[in-house]
């Protein structure tokens, strides 16, 4: 889950989830909601893997935000949902799941430059993790 | 074994994996504030924040009275103390006027660095690589855009005239995500010497005068700039994108000089009374933004093996001489050079559009970065120096008779333009005597006050548009998300922001300017 959060400059949102696997998940939702507004209907017949660099959690995160960004400006492919396949010695695969971008249906209110690694890293609360991810408008 | 079994088995073998993947290499260290920041007041418009824990030095915010109560609301302060914690900062870690949360620095910050002992830091200048603004004056008045030809120009409801002209840069000036420029057709080794030589392939394509390229910081090319340094991913990224706008707080506004200041400086700009202006805020687009991206990839594991104690990830760097900042200047300095031209192309069709709509022409008053890092040469205790000058969200203002100061304005000084918002006004300033203090460094615009959610709660699109419309300003966006979210509320009122440079004797005023049309992002 994920909660779009004041930023004076630019977007944040708060992404809570049980494992690494909710939280990229819950980071393309938070893309998606400051992209495409609060309810984008992102269908998920296309897929494609993808190697990111990531030290940790917080990187992967981070690199999973941009490689969304670039896939959806570079090749228009709009990613609704992420699957970490594997990860090992700091690259990760994942499997990013939706369709081709259309300008009709998926109208973007609000293009993001980038994701940054702004904060504190990931956080443990209770028995959640919990990342507040900061976007460049 | 059974499928149950050996999916277990995978299940753990996957989780030891992500553990070891998950090994913290980085140091994440303590920031020196969380939440309130002391402010001690040094003069009228100059507040230290007292060095403590990692901070190497202290923190210098040019602010006054009426700025401060906004400073504490967000946690931009703090951001200003993370800066001064990192290795070889010369001075103080500075914040201008307009200074605001951004990640990493501050929007607003500016920080200079010894070139041994100091770092670069891709954080310290953002994604958007120099972002900028271009002012171009017009020999046509804003009687031009009156609503006859008889009438007097008044402000208030848009003549036809300006409602055709902000229509035709729209249509002109590719505005928004994906929007891409076709006309101009860029080949590969078009676009290695757009990165390297900068406005010099702009003059070359007859995309610029020679008068332009007097008249852009640097001559609108940055040396050292490598193409081979520029990824594949951003050269993709930024395919088509070369003469677009972009979008978020990126525009191009049509003005006119409604209040001059100093007779002098404006007459040395081009500027007078009644004008018409130009000013065109864009950047790098996707090509700066991936190369940002590509970088901090690298001087996140940089910062660990030089042993660089972080309290933001986003201010992860290198030391100025390791392999790893040269590549990064390298590249940013391509990106760089990229935004010059990008400006550049924009300028050209804009010529265009004043030619055919009210038969006039433009002229480059200057083109300044926003978001750069550059050594340059300053005083610093008496002593000249080169530092890497990181200016996130600042203006270059350098005080007359520098060497770096365009020929033509030598004698008055560097023009440090200051846009506003779309409803009130932007300011053209001079740099003056004072900036030596801030390593030649001024504010960049009015600042945001508002989160972008906030404006929204405030206001819709067609309010805005009508609101600014009563006022006499037409405005154009490609996204409706855009208007209201950059409604001239969410800004502070920049004449309060150019008041602090200007009693701090960093850069004065020279002209003022009233929005006319605007198209954004």
């Amino acid at each position: 889950m994920f909660r779009l959060i004041d930023h004076t400059g630019d977007f944040a949102a708060v992404l809570i989830g049980q494992n690494i696997d909710a939280l990229l998940q819950s980071s393309v939702d938070a893309l998606l909601a400051v992209l495409c507004g609060p309810k984008p209907a992102v269908e998920l017949p296309e897929h494609v893997e993808v190697n990111l660099d990531a030290i940790d959690e917080a990187a992967l995160i981070v690199a999973l935000g941009n490689e969304v960004l670039f896939l959806l400006e570079v090749e228009g492919f709009l990613t609704g949902a992420a699957e970490l396949l594997e990860w090992e010695e700091g690259r990760a695969t994942v499997k990013l799941s939706g369709e081709g971008f259309e300008q009709e249906r998926h109208r973007i209110e609000r293009p993001i430059k980038a994701v940054t690694h702004h904060g504190v890293g990931l956080e443990e609360v209770g028995d959640a993790l919990r990342y507040e991810m900061v976007f460049d408008l | 074994m059974s499928r149950k079994n050996r999916q277990k088995k995978r299940l753990a073998e996957r989780k030891a994996q992500r553990k070891e993947a998950t090994k913290v290499h980085l140091e994440q260290a303590p920031p020196p504030y969380r939440g309130h920041v002391p402010l001690e007041k040094v003069d009228e418009v100059r507040f230290r924040v007292p060095q403590r824990g990692l901070m190497r030095t202290h923190g210098m915010v040019y602010s006054d009275e009426a700025l401060l109560p906004d400073l504490q609301s967000d946690r931009c302060l703090e951001q200003v103390a993370n800066v001064a914690t990192l290795p070889g900062i010369v001075g103080a870690s500075m914040a201008m006027p307009d200074i605001h949360m951004g990640y990493g620095f501050p929007i607003g910050g500016v920080a200079a660095f010894d070139m041994q002992e100091g770092i670069v830091s891709p954080g310290g200048v953002g994604y958007d690589i120099n972002c900028g603004v271009r002012l171009l004056s017009c020999d046509a008045d804003v009687g031009a855009l009156a609503a006859s030809k008889k009438g007097k120009f008044r402000q208030g409801e848009p003549s036809a005239k300006l409602s055709k002209l902000t229509e035709a840069l729209f249509e002109a000036i590719p505005a928004g995500m994906g929007r891409r420029r076709k006309e101009v057709g860029i080949s590969s080794d078009d676009l290695d010497e757009v990165l390297e030589k900068g406005l010099g392939w702009a003059f070359r394509k007859g995309y610029a005068t020679r008068d332009d390229l007097l008249r852009v910081e640097e001559g609108g090319c940055l040396e050292g700039a490598q193409s081979d340094a520029v990824s594949q991913r951003a050269r993709q990224r930024g395919k088509g994108q070369l003469g677009t706008l972009g979008s978020g707080n990126h525009f191009a506004e049509v003005g006119y000089v409604d209040t001059i200041y100093d007779a002098e400086a404006a007459e040395a700009y081009g500027l007078r009374e009644g004008g018409l202006t130009l000013m065109i805020h864009s950047g790098s687009r996707g090509l700066g933004h991936q190369v940002c991206t590509d970088h901090i990839q690298t001087m996140l594991q940089a910062s660990a093996n030089y042993g660089i104690k972080l309290v933001d990830r986003q201010l992860c760097c290198a030391p100025i001489p390791s392999p790893e900042a040269q590549a990064y200047l390298a590249a940013m300095n391509g990106a760089a050079n990229f935004a010059f031209v990008n400006r550049q192309l924009m300028t050209h069709f804009a010529r265009q559009v004043f030619g055919d709509v009210l038969g006039a022409e433009l002229k480059t008053v200057y083109d300044v970065c926003h978001n750069i890092a550059k050594a340059e040469t300053h005083a610093f205790e008496g002593v000249q120096k080169e530092v890497m000058v990181h200016r996130k969200g600042a203006t270059r203002a350098l005080p007359a008779g520098h060497s770096l100061v365009p020929k033509a304005y030598r004698n008055v000084g560097q023009p440090v333009v200051i846009p506003g918002d779309m409803g009130r006004y932007s300011f053209v300033l001079r740099g003056a005597a004072t900036s030596a203090e801030t390593f030649g460094s001024a504010c960049h615009g009015a600042g945001r006050v508002l989160s972008r959610s906030a404006a929204k709660r405030l206001s819709t699109t067609g309010k805005v548009q009508q609101a600014l419309r009563a006022k006499g300003v037409v405005v154009k966006g490609a996204s409706k998300a855009t208007i209201v979210e950059e409604m001239p509320e969410a800004y502070k009122d920049v004449a309060e922001v150019v008041s602090v440079v200007h009693t701090g004797g960093i850069a004065e005023r020279v002209a003022r300017i009233r929005p006319l049309g605007c198209v954004k992002g």
